[in-house]
């Protein structure tokens, strides 16, 4: 491996790095959130969710049957 | 000579508030008539040529849906001076914050690249290659945001918006039959409830709601700095801005509703190609329905790409706002410029499905609606955010209806995918 090549893989582990510390350091700043959610309410928010993402899956079905 | 003083007073106040007023203006009416996007605009005309001016009605109703929903962005961004990415994060936490984020920025990209088609296919006609009108548009909007002021901004921005009343003399000028308008004023499902109708049904929800508009409107309301105290000049805007909207996609559905609908519906593949139809019969009108096709995709481009710039900017904590420069928000504008570029190669794609892919990312926007209105009424419904400017019981129903009809409809539609037989 030249010194140019060792020289860009350690700037993408760097890049990498740095995003995965931007998430890190977001998700420490809201760990608390200022509403407070009841178990049921969390449950339909992502039970509404999990609906609506395969909803779209389907639209995504119907999309390949009309292309193909 | 007190009746005129106090008539002269009564003048002097209103010409102040109407300054006021002006000095206002902008997210809303921004936010709405840029709802009539390239794929808005593609929908009406479609659904004038297929079902000629029987869901007038259904379009109609939208205005009001459009404006309960919008107006409650303005007040939240008021009151917080957050925009709505990062009041999902600090309310929700960051598990419903990155959903709300990731959800928000495949849908904004797939309706940005429809407003590209939307645009590429309009100056098409005029005979520009599609690479030009990506470059040119990309310039164009590079442009527009660089000047480093959320004002100057606006003001052009409202000019675009200026441009998007094109279809309303285009349609007087084709002379529709006003009593056949008029039937179409009453609600009624004459085609019945096929796959086919929920289909475009829920494209024009799709078009006239979509989750960027709430992003977008309220970012905008914290950018120009609007506080508690404007809430009222707000409301107004996004009034006016609905009514707008609503007048643009009735003027499109008789234009295209008198030129094409013939008896058992006729599809069209595209708004360019129905401009492109009615232009042998009718020049002026054809070439207003293009140029109106690129208006309204370009404003659709500005406020979708700034809408995913100014929540990326919101939670990644990037400088964000329109007021600062390039090398005060470098991040900012670069993710606004790598979006179009984005877009704009996708679109340059041989062989892709333009026109269907379109119509699908109305339709996938609207299903995923309901997941960013029930984070909109909690927020809107806090005490803790919104003390006294918090949703009524009125409001709350209203927008718990809107939610249930937009699950109702997309349900149907799904159904009559797996089960066409059934919606025959």
């Amino acid at each position: 491996m030249s010194a140019d090549e060792e020289c860009e893989g350690q700037a993408k582990k760097n890049w990498v790095e740095g995003w995965i510390g931007k998430v890190k350091e977001i998700n420490q700043k809201y760990s608390q959130p200022r509403l407070h959610m009841t178990p049921l309410v969390k449950a339909s928010l992502l039970a509404l969710r999990i609906y609506l993402i395969l909803l779209v899956l389907i639209l995504v079905y119907k999309f390949y049957l009309v292309v193909r | 000579m007190e009746f005129w003083a106090s008539l002269f007073y009564k003048y002097r106040r209103l010409l102040k508030w109407f300054s006021l007023y002006l000095a206002l203006a902008g997210p809303g009416i921004i936010v709405m008539i840029a709802d009539n996007d390239a794929g808005g605009i593609t929908t009406y005309a479609a659904t004038g040529a297929k079902f000629g001016f029987s869901f007038l009605w259904f379009v109609i109703l939208l205005g009001p849906i459009a404006y309960v929903v919008q107006e409650m962005t303005v007040r939240l961004g008021a009151v917080t001076k957050r925009g709505h990415a990062e009041a999902i994060f600090d309310a929700f936490g960051p598990f419903w914050g990155w959903f709300s984020l990731i959800d928000l920025g495949i849908v904004n990209f797939l309706t940005l690249v429809t407003e590209f088609i939307g645009m590429t296919a309009a100056l098409r006609i005029f005979g520009v290659p599609p690479f030009l009108t990506v470059i040119g548009v990309s310039a164009l909007m590079i442009a527009i945001v660089m000047h480093g002021r959320y004002w100057t901004w606006e003001k052009i921005v409202l000019l675009f918006c200026g441009m998007n009343l094109i279809y309303i003399p285009a349609a007087l000028i084709v002379r529709p039959d006003y009593s056949q308008v008029m039937s179409g004023l009453m609600p009624a499902f004459p085609y019945g409830f096929t796959g086919e109708v929920f289909f475009f049904l829920m494209a024009n929800i799709g078009t006239t709601i979509a989750p960027w508009m709430v992003f977008f409107q309220q970012s905008s309301v914290v950018d120009k700095g609007m506080t508690e105290k404007d809430i009222l000049f707000g409301k107004l805007d996004t009034a006016i801005g609905a009514l707008f909207t609503i007048v643009v996609a009735v003027f499109c559905i008789i234009l295209t509703g008198t030129l094409l609908f013939k008896p058992g519906g006729t599809d069209i593949e595209s708004a360019a190609d129905a401009a492109r139809a009615i232009m042998g019969g009718q020049p002026l009108v054809g070439t207003a329905l293009a140029v109106g096709l690129f208006d309204a995709g370009l404003l659709g481009a500005i406020c979708i790409s700034l809408a995913s710039s100014w929540a990326m900017g919101e939670v990644l904590g990037w400088a964000h706002s329109i007021n600062n420069k390039l090398s005060e928000a470098p991040m900012f504008y670069a993710f606004y410029f790598l979006s179009l570029l984005g877009a704009g190669i996708i679109v340059l794609l041989p062989g892709a499905p333009l026109v269907l892919i379109t119509l699908f990312v109305q339709v996938i926007a609207v299903t995923l609606l309901p997941a960013a209105l029930v984070f909109l009424i909690v927020l809107l419904n806090s005490e803790e955010l919104m003390g006294k400017y918090k949703n009524t019981l009125f409001q709350n129903i209203l927008g718990f209806l809107i939610i249930f009809m937009i699950i109702i409809l997309s349900t149907l539609y799904a159904l009559s995918v797996l089960f066409p037989e059934v919606f025959l």
